[in-house]
């Protein structure tokens, strides 16, 4: 973030969301596969980032996306998301030659994967993040992230056909 | 689907959904019952501290008072003022002042009590 942030707690919640809100609730949606959930843990992240005294706080994309995945990896050993209702995972782009049926088919496959595989096929093909850079991100080897992309897409292949 | 540049292509034809507009609202509003949260703690502070001065003026507080507290109850009674104040720094100051008002109420209240009476200060 450029700038320093506001020390009024509410511009500083409102600015930090509306610069990093949607793509942190987008990557906390496809680790959790559950709308909900998702939104619990990106307000869970904003509040404790809200809760130092000092309210000066220069955060960046890296360390929010960082304390998201720290929050969703806890939620996912604190309760089972599998039975819930998790809501819609994706929307079609706009203008893409896409079908409801398609894209129901291709929640399900990755609703069908691991957290991890999901968040690697997030950053991945949703983010444009190498995966160097996703192994940097997670703490992980760039031979596993690889790996775990790898079998993420023939799990993904094998569902889809 | 053969090789893994048409299942992109396919996923790509798609994103995640994107937050829903009340969860910016349920954030920013978090936000603001914080910071006001702060005033009402303050000002409770303040009109304690304004009680315990006046108890200071009137009350017949010029001996040493012992008022035995057990320490986890103390505890215990920190940790529940520190929580309703919120987190962090702060609301455990706020909450050991508040704490230490209280002690001194206490004190001024059994300063009160007759010399010698049962269960009574020394």
């Amino acid at each position: 973030m450029p700038d320093r942030p506001p020390d009024d707690p509410t511009l500083l919640a409102g600015r930090l969301y509306d610069t990093y809100g949607a793509s942190l609730y987008r990557y906390a949606l496809m680790l959790l596969a559950n709308a909900p959930a998702a939104e619990d843990a990106v307000q869970q992240v904003f509040a404790s980032l809200l809760k130092g005294s000092t309210m000066a706080i220069e955060k960046d994309a890296h360390y929010l996306r960082r304390a998201v995945r720290n929050e969703c990896y806890s939620t996912l050993r604190r309760q089972s998301l599998r039975d819930a209702h998790g809501g819609e995972l994706l929307e079609a782009i706009a203008g893409a030659d896409t079908r409801p049926e398609e894209r129901l088919a291709i929640e399900d496959a990755l609703r069908s994967l691991s957290p991890d595989q999901r968040e690697v096929v997030h950053l991945h093909v949703y983010e444009g993040m190498t995966f160097q850079e996703i192994a940097d991100a997670s703490g992980e080897s760039i031979n596993t992230i690889a790996s775990r992309y790898r079998y993420a897409l023939a799990k993904l292949k094998q569902t889809l056909t | 689907m053969n090789d893994d540049h048409d299942l992109e292509t396919l996923l790509r034809r798609y994103q995640p959904v994107g937050p829903p507009p009340a969860l910016r609202t349920r954030i920013v509003d978090s936000a603001v019952d914080r910071r006001r949260a702060w005033p009402w703690a303050v000002a409770a502070a303040a009109l304690l501290a304004a009680t315990v001065g006046l108890h200071m003026g009137t009350s017949r507080l010029g001996r040493q008072v012992h008022f035995p507290e057990r320490v986890d109850e103390r505890i215990a009674a920190l940790v529940e003022l520190e929580q309703s104040f919120g987190e962090g720094e702060e609301a455990r100051e706020l909450a050991a002042r508040v704490m230490r008002e209280r002690d001194l109420i206490g004190v001024l209240e059994a300063a009160r009590l007759p010399v010698g009476a049962s269960g009574g200060p020394r």
